[in-house]
C-alpha cells in the first residue's frame, strides 16, 4: 500500500542549483549573473533548464551545433539521471546552494546521450515506464492498459510537478497484479565510482520471506562498507533503513520511472575531493 | 541474510562468460541481417550495438534505429549488454527486435 505522507515527502524535495557558465564560452567582457533554480529531485534537468538556457545563450558565439550540457567538478552530467540521484552522486548537502557549470560547446558525446529537445526526455521517460512495468508484472499489461490520454497525463504531471494528477495515474502502476507483491524489483544503484547496477531481485525470497533493502545491497554491493555502515545508502537524499521490504520501498520511493534509485555513498571519497579540489 | 539460499541466483560461476549472444531480429519491415546471432561482449552498450547494427544494414548516417526488448520497450543506449542479458534472456539469448521506425510507442 501506499503511504501518501511519503509520497508527497518524496515528491516535494527540491535542491537549490546555482548555475554558471563556463566561462571558455563566454562571448563578451561581461559575465552574465548565475542563474539560481529550486529543482524538484525527481525531475529530469532538460525539463527545468529551458529559462537557464536562455538566460546563458545569449552570452557565447552562437553555432548551430550548440547543445546544453551541464558538469559538476569536471564530471559530465547525464540528464537520464533523475535530478536527485545526480545530487546524491556527485553533489554535497553541506555545501549548498549546488554550483553547476553549464556548457553550449564540445558535447561530450561519448559521455551522455543527446538531447535535442523535450520529446526525447518524454520517450526515454516512458520506455523506463514501461521497462519497470514488465519487471514488476512480467507483462507489460498495465502499460498496455493505460491509454494514450493516461500516459499523456502521467507526462504532464511531472513536467508540472502535480502530484495529484501524477498519482491518479501511477496508483494503477504501483498495484500488483497477480499476487500481492511485485514479481521483479525494478531498481538502479549507483556506487560511489559512478557505476550503475540493474539486475535481477524477486520482491520474495521465499514464499513467506520479504525481500529487504539489505538483501539487495548485500547481494549487489558485497564488499561494500555500507555493510559495515562507512558507506551510506541513500534513496532521495536520506539514508534508508536495511530492514524495509522491496516492495514498500518500490510502492513508495519509486522516482516517477517506477525505478527505486539507489545512491551508495562513500563519504570518504567525497571528503578526498573537497581537500583536493580539481 | 539468506539471500545466497533463495530467490533470484545468478547462473552458476562456471558457466559465467564475458561474452553472451544477442540475437537481432527485424520488424515492422526493417532490412533483413543475413546474420541473426552475434557473440557480444558483457560489457558493451546499447548504443555499441545500434551503431553496429546500422553499419550491417547500411542505414544513412541520419537514420533513427530503435531497439526493442520483449517486443515492448526501448533499452537505454547506456545499458549493458550483460545486465540486459541477465534480465531479459530467453533461450539463452538476449533478442532484439529492430526497427527504422517506432513499432512498439
Amino acid at each position: 500500500m501506499e503511504c501518501r505522507e511519503v509520497l508527497l515527502i518524496v515528491w516535494k524535495g527540491e535542491i537549490p542549483i546555482q548555475f554558471v557558465l563556463d566561462p571558455d564560452e563566454l562571448s563578451g567582457v561581461e559575465t552574465p549573473d548565475p542563474f539560481f533554480l529550486l529543482a524538484p529531485r525527481i525531475t529530469y534537468l532538460p525539463l527545468v533548464t529551458e529559462k537557464v538556457s536562455r538566460h546563458f545563450h545569449q552570452h557565447i558565439n552562437k553555432s548551430e551545433d550548440d547543445e546544453i550540457w551541464f558538469d559538476y567538478g569536471g564530471d559530465p552530467l547525464k540528464w537520464h539521471y533523475p535530478i536527485g540521484v545526480l545530487f546524491d552522486m556527485y553533489g554535497d548537502p553541506e555545501k549548498l546552494p549546488w554550483k553547476i557549470t553549464v556548457h553550449f560547446k564540445e558535447f561530450p558525446a561519448d559521455e551522455l546521450i543527446r538531447c535535442s529537445n523535450r520529446d526525447v526526455v518524454q520517450s526515454y521517460f516512458f520506455q523506463r515506464l514501461k521497462e519497470a512495468d514488465f519487471l514488476k508484472q512480467h507483462k507489460t499489461k498495465v502499460v498496455a492498459d493505460l491509454v494514450k490520454k493516461d500516459f499523456k497525463q502521467v507526462w504532464t504531471a511531472l513536467y508540472h510537478h502535480k502530484f495529484e494528477e501524477f498519482w491518479l495515474i501511477n496508483q494503477k502502476l504501483m498495484k500488483p497484479i497477480e499476487s500481492d507483491t511485485f514479481r521483479l524489483i525494478p531498481f538502479k544503484i549507483y556506487t560511489p565510482d559512478h557505476k550503475v547496477i540493474q539486475a535481477s531481485f524477486p520482491s520474495m525470497l521465499t514464499e513467506n520471506s520479504p525481500s529487504t533493502l539489505g538483501d539487495l545491497i548485500h547481494k549487489f554491493y558485497p564488499n561494500t562498507k555500507a555493510v559495515t555502515g562507512d558507506c551510506e545508502v541513500k534513496i532521495h537524499g536520506v539514508e534508508v533503513e536495511m530492514h524495509l521490504t522491496l516492495q514498500w520501498i518500490a510502492t513508495n520511493l519509486s522516482y516517477p520511472d517506477n525505478f527505486i534509485h539507489i545512491c551508495i555513498i562513500d563519504p570518504y571519497s567525497k571528503l578526498s575531493v573537497s581537500i583536493f579540489p580539481m | 541474510m539468506s539471500v545466497e539460499s533463495e530467490g533470484a541466483e545468478p547462473a552458476p560461476k562456471a558457466v559465467v562468460s564475458n561474452k553472451v549472444t544477442v540475437m537481432l531480429k527485424p520488424t515492422a519491415n526493417a532490412p533483413i541481417l543475413k546474420q541473426k546471432n552475434y557473440i557480444v561482449e558483457r560489457s558493451r552498450h546499447v548504443g555499441w550495438i545500434s551503431n553496429f547494427l546500422k553499419k550491417q544494414i547500411q542505414a544513412e548516417p541520419d537514420d533513427q534505429v530503435f531497439l526493442y526488448i520483449n517486443q515492448c520497450f526501448c533499452p537505454s543506449p547506456d545499458q549493458e549488454v550483460g545486465a540486459l542479458f541477465d534480465l531479459y534472456e530467453s533461450g539463452k539469448k538476449l533478442v532484439l527486435h529492430y526497427c527504422l521506425t517506432p513499432a512498439w510507442g
